[in-house]
């Protein structure tokens, strides 16, 4: 009931800013908040791999007084904002019985809280599933598609992946699902996400509108030779062709959508770097949101079981072979020690990154005094925790909320005891969504109340 | 032949279902057997099974750029589509952000292809004497079949006739019509998938035509479009009786080309990638490094090609041969002297310890852990991907955590639990014994005479497999397995997902048996084992209706 009148309140507040300039132009020409008469609440899904160092970054000290521990020194500045659910299970993923392969759990999981099916190879080495699958949608899809129904934007949602890549087999190398077998693949590069996205906004030149104008012909004549070859098909390539003519509208009707946006946009960007390349992305996440070109966004950094050599901390392995560095059965255990160090660096810099796009939307006024990251949750999700011998464990999922979701979400570290797929019902709330279930139901009982402001 | 006939058809069955607590006996034990479907493969018609339609995949796209358009910028490596499982039909599924890019892909090939240097060049066609519209007119009558591998309807090449003009209307530059057209061939579905059309009123399993079959051969045997004289053997009928099809797939599997689609069925069925995250304990493998891992692949890559290319292309010489192919920098690493420099050249191995690929460097070095071997994972490999047999699930709250470190010990002794603990050894018998065969090799691929000062014990007792027996070493073990019938039927089976998009069914029974009937008689020449599949049912047939075929997986 508290979180009902509480988001009543919300409505009634931002229905009183209607009229003050919400930079308008920023928006796209066939929506604004005097239209919509409320600001608009965005998710961020922020994915970061190979768990954390317990003794490093959990806070310390509960309720609001929290104190923020050695690897999460960059998020000082918005304490404020930031709410850190303590006791946060990842229960489908201690439970599945299909996947064993830790990184495979945790990576199928961390969005969907489904059971992961196995592909017709089954389990191979190390316990992948070489051609498994997540058991079905994952949260930032099931948002996106509640959003291209009630509040439509030109992208149901957005994928960014930097370096999201390299590791071949299928889960640990994707969060973010439509379903059972129907990943949703990242953008990796941000130049072509920049052409993507960006780019078709870049100005009214009369090249903008030509280009625009023929893509429509050719997507046309891609449309009727799928029409023409559709009825000529059995019902299991049908499948295929409607699903192709479903992709070929969404992106008719995104591009057509971009071509009567107007938002001022930066120059276009790209690089190889990881460090770089995950500035630019979270860079164009801004920018998407305050376009208001999508809703729901999700970064996922590296994959899960993550190769990426974190060579300018100046460690030379990868983050996964640091993460069991420090393992019992570890041949040296001075240098296991030494490992903590290393992985707590690790930890901070992604801190870091959290801490940047945070900042990036608290810059952006939303025209009532609150910032874009007050309208905001950006929920920073891991594959796992680290548990004892540094293996594979989800019974202390290390979540962050950043930003309340328009005064939604309470601050500071909350002690809680409930699924990760509560977490995701409570956001759903959040967002304004009916739905009190998600993911596998025996663990989904309703929202987590102690998170709700 | 005959005694192939119901193993194969029963074989992915024969692994044992469950091995907790109690010894479990030799595979056949009654009352947990599915029968096994019973076929007699001389009286059925040809039962081909599925047939998903299949997307290009991103080496598939540049190599057919390449082929038709002579784009050498590999443009489908920007596309995000690089899952694994890209031989599977199923697991391509395509998405909104992947029509955006083939949007994007197509505009950037069209632009190259109309460049004033490159314009003449497309058209072959004397502009100033005919006229651009009639040059275009003929340079889109020609490309159509090509890019679309079969005759175009007069009806689809009005449509881009039109699309032509309409494009030369808008920009008043015959180019930009171009341009739309090129745009349009490349993302239409009958140039990103390989569509079978059946007429109407075929009967309920046809031949397929000329030119799907030659479409099938390219794609399975040289990764690419059909060239031209594949084109013409379409055309003439020549691919109408089995005999002209063989022609043409002794044709492919002979030529250079083919080694593309040698190396990824290799690549695949030895899970080569996981040389790229390779990734292993400095203070335990110093030497070992990324680099290290590339030449390891290039190592099994130059012995594949070596064997199946140069060679006598046999299977047996794969996994037994007492040589390999090594470069001055990897020779140095395995602590062998011989070659000189940067290329790979033959070098000699010990026929005590090395057999074939199941000894090289990136297989010993990819099954095994970060910083010592691991019997476990090696078990794993040879029962899993070599015998095609059912691995034990790990039973619920197992702690799986490996036993400590002991500098007093070798790995195999500190596995011996596995061994007394008889909750442990009812799975671990299955595996392990398998396993402790590659302890001379350590966890970075390397030869090793002693571990911790210990003398290695190499032998098992392999048990519930058709590999049965005591074996000491590599060599004993590769012999076993050539031997081997569900080796053997595990090998060609994993042809046919290259060849056919999906992963074998039981439809394939009789078409199997038939190729592994080859297979053995030509003394394992895999060569043998290619053209045969090539001409079986499952390839040359198609069920006509799809909706009867029941649907595997999302």
């Amino acid at each position: 009931m508290k979180k009902l009148s509480r988001r009543t309140v919300l409505r009634g507040a931002a229905g009183a800013v209607v009229g003050l300039p919400f930079l308008e132009a920023m928006l796209p020409r066939n929506r604004s908040v005097a239209q919509t008469g409320t600001i608009p609440k965005r998710v961020v899904f922020f994915y970061t791999p190979c768990g954390i160092v317990p003794e490093t970054w959990w806070p310390n000290g509960a309720g609001p007084e929290y104190r923020l521990n050695e690897a999460m020194t960059p998020l000082e500045p918005f304490r404020d904002k930031l709410a850190i659910p303590d006791g946060i299970k990842m229960h489908t993923a201690t439970e599945d019985r299909v996947a064993q392969n830790g990184h495979d759990l945790g990576t199928a999981h961390c969005l969907t809280a489904r059971n992961c099916v196995a592909g017709p190879t089954g389990v191979g080495e190390f316990g992948h599933l070489w051609d498994g699958t997540a058991g079905g949608i994952s949260i930032d899809q099931h948002i996106a598609q509640h959003f291209a129904t009630h509040d439509p934007t030109p992208y149901s949602s957005l994928e960014f992946g930097v370096k999201a890549e390299g590791i071949r087999q299928a889960l640990p190398s994707r969060i973010s699902y439509l379903g059972q077998g129907m990943p949703v693949i990242p953008m990796n590069s941000a130049g072509q996400a920049y052409d993507r996205i960006l780019a078709p906004l870049a100005g009214d030149s009369e090249d903008t509108v030509a280009r625009h104008r023929r893509r429509m012909l050719v997507l046309d004549s891609v449309g009727a030779d799928l029409n023409r070859l559709r009825p000529r098909l059995g019902a299991d390539d049908k499948r295929r062709i409607d699903a192709h003519l479903a992709s070929l509208e969404s992106v008719q009707r995104q591009l057509n959508d971009l071509a009567s946006a107007a938002c001022t946009v930066p120059p276009r960007e790209d690089s190889d770097n990881f460090d770089a390349l995950g500035r630019f992305q979270m860079d164009l996440i801004v920018q998407a949101l305050k376009c208001d070109l999508t809703r729901v966004c999700s970064i996922q950094w590296s994959t899960g079981q993550s190769n990426i050599r974190h060579t300018w901390l100046g460690h030379m392995d990868s983050h996964h072979s640091i993460s069991h560095k420090n393992r019992t059965e570890s041949p040296d255990w001075a240098r296991s020690q030494f490992y903590v160090q290393v992985a707590t660096a690790i930890d901070h810099w992604y801190a870091t990154q959290y801490a940047y796009l945070l900042g990036q939307l608290d810059a952006i006024d939303a025209g009532d005094g609150t910032s874009l990251l007050d309208n905001t949750v950006v929920v920073w999700v891991n594959e796992q925790q680290r548990g004892i011998g540094n293996n594979h464990r989800w019974q202390r999922m290390p979540f962050v909320l950043g930003g309340s979701c328009g005064g939604y979400f309470t601050s500071g570290s909350v002690a809680v005891d409930a699924g990760h797929g509560d977490l995701y019902v409570t956001l759903m709330q959040a967002l304004g969504m009916p739905d009190m279930q998600f993911g596998i139901p025996e663990y989904s009982l309703g929202p987590i109340s102690t998170l709700i402001a | 032949m005959l005694p192939h006939l119901t193993r194969l058809a029963g074989f992915a069955l024969i692994a044992t279902l469950g091995c907790q607590g109690t010894v479990t006996p030799p595979s056949g034990r009654p009352g947990d057997e599915v029968p096994e479907p019973q076929v007699n493969c001389a009286e059925e018609g040809p039962n081909p099974g599925r047939a998903p339609m299949r997307r290009l995949t991103v080496s598939e796209y540049d190599l057919t750029v390449r082929d038709l358009f002579g784009d050498e910028t590999s443009p489908a490596r920007r596309l995000v589509d690089n899952e694994r499982g890209v031989e599977s039909a199923d697991a391509r599924l395509i998405t909104g952000l992947l029509v955006e890019q083939y949007m994007f892909a197509a505009e950037d090939i069209a632009l190259r292809l109309t460049a004033v240097d490159a314009l003449d060049r497309l058209l072959d066609c004397d502009r100033a004497a005919e006229g651009d519209d009639a040059c275009a007119d003929r340079w889109i009558t020609r490309t159509a079949p090509l890019a679309y591998r079969r005759p175009v309807s007069e009806e689809q090449l009005d449509g881009l006739r039109s699309l032509y003009a309409a494009g030369r209307d808008d920009a008043g530059d015959f180019t930009v019509g171009l341009q739309l057209v090129i745009q349009a061939m490349l993302q239409s579905p009958d140039f990103l998938y390989r569509v079978e059309i059946v007429p109407v009123g075929s009967e309920p399993v046809v031949r397929l035509d000329g030119y799907q079959l030659a479409t099938r051969l390219s794609y399975f045997l040289w990764g690419t479009t059909p060239d031209a004289e594949l084109l013409d053997a379409a055309e003439r009928g020549d691919l109408r009786d089995q005999a002209g099809l063989e022609t043409q797939a002794r044709r492919l599997i002979s030529d250079p080309r083919a080694e593309v689609a040698i190396q990824r069925f290799f690549a695949n069925y030895l899970d080569l990638a996981q040389l790229d995250e390779l990734d292993k304990d400095p203070s335990v493998f110093p030497d070992f490094t990324p680099r290290i891992a590339e030449l390891m692949r290039r190592e099994t890559e130059a012995f594949v090609r070596e064997v199946v290319i140069e060679g006598d292309g046999s299977w047996e010489t794969l996994l037994t041969a007492n040589w390999t192919m090594l470069n001055q920098e990897l020779a140095a690493y395995y602590g062998l002297t011989g070659p000189s420099g940067e290329a790979f050249e033959r070098v000699e191995l010990d026929p005590t310890y090395h057999a074939g690929l199941l000894t090289h460097g990136s297989m010993m070095a990819t099954r095994a852990r970060t910083y010592e071997t691991s019997p476990i994972h090696r078990g794993i490999f040879v029962r899993g991907s070599l015998i095609c047999g059912q691995v034990p699930d790990v039973p619920e709250g197992l702690d799986a955590t490996p036993p400590a470190i002991d500098p007093t010990l070798t790995t195999r002794q500190r596995l011996a639990r596995h061994r007394e603990d008889p909750s442990c050894a009812a799975c671990h018998r299955q595996i392990d014994p398998l396993g402790f065969a590659f302890e001379h090799f350590d966890g970075a691929g390397r030869f090793r005479g002693s571990e911790n000062d210990l003398p290695i014990d190499a032998t098992g007792e392999i048990v519930e497999s058709d590999l049965d027996g005591v074996v000491d070493g590599v060599p004993e073990l590769a012999a076993r397995v050539v031997g081997s019938e569900n080796s053997q039927a595990c090998f060609s089976g994993r042809w046919v997902v290259q060849a056919l998009g999906r992963s074998r069914e039981a439809s394939d029974t009789c078409s199997l048996e038939e190729v592994q009937g080859r297979f053995v008689d030509s003394g394992f020449d895999i060569r043998e084992l290619v053209v045969g599949l090539t001409l079986s049912d499952s390839f040359v047939y198609r069920v006509a209706d799809q909706d009867t075929v029941t649907e595997v997986g999302p």
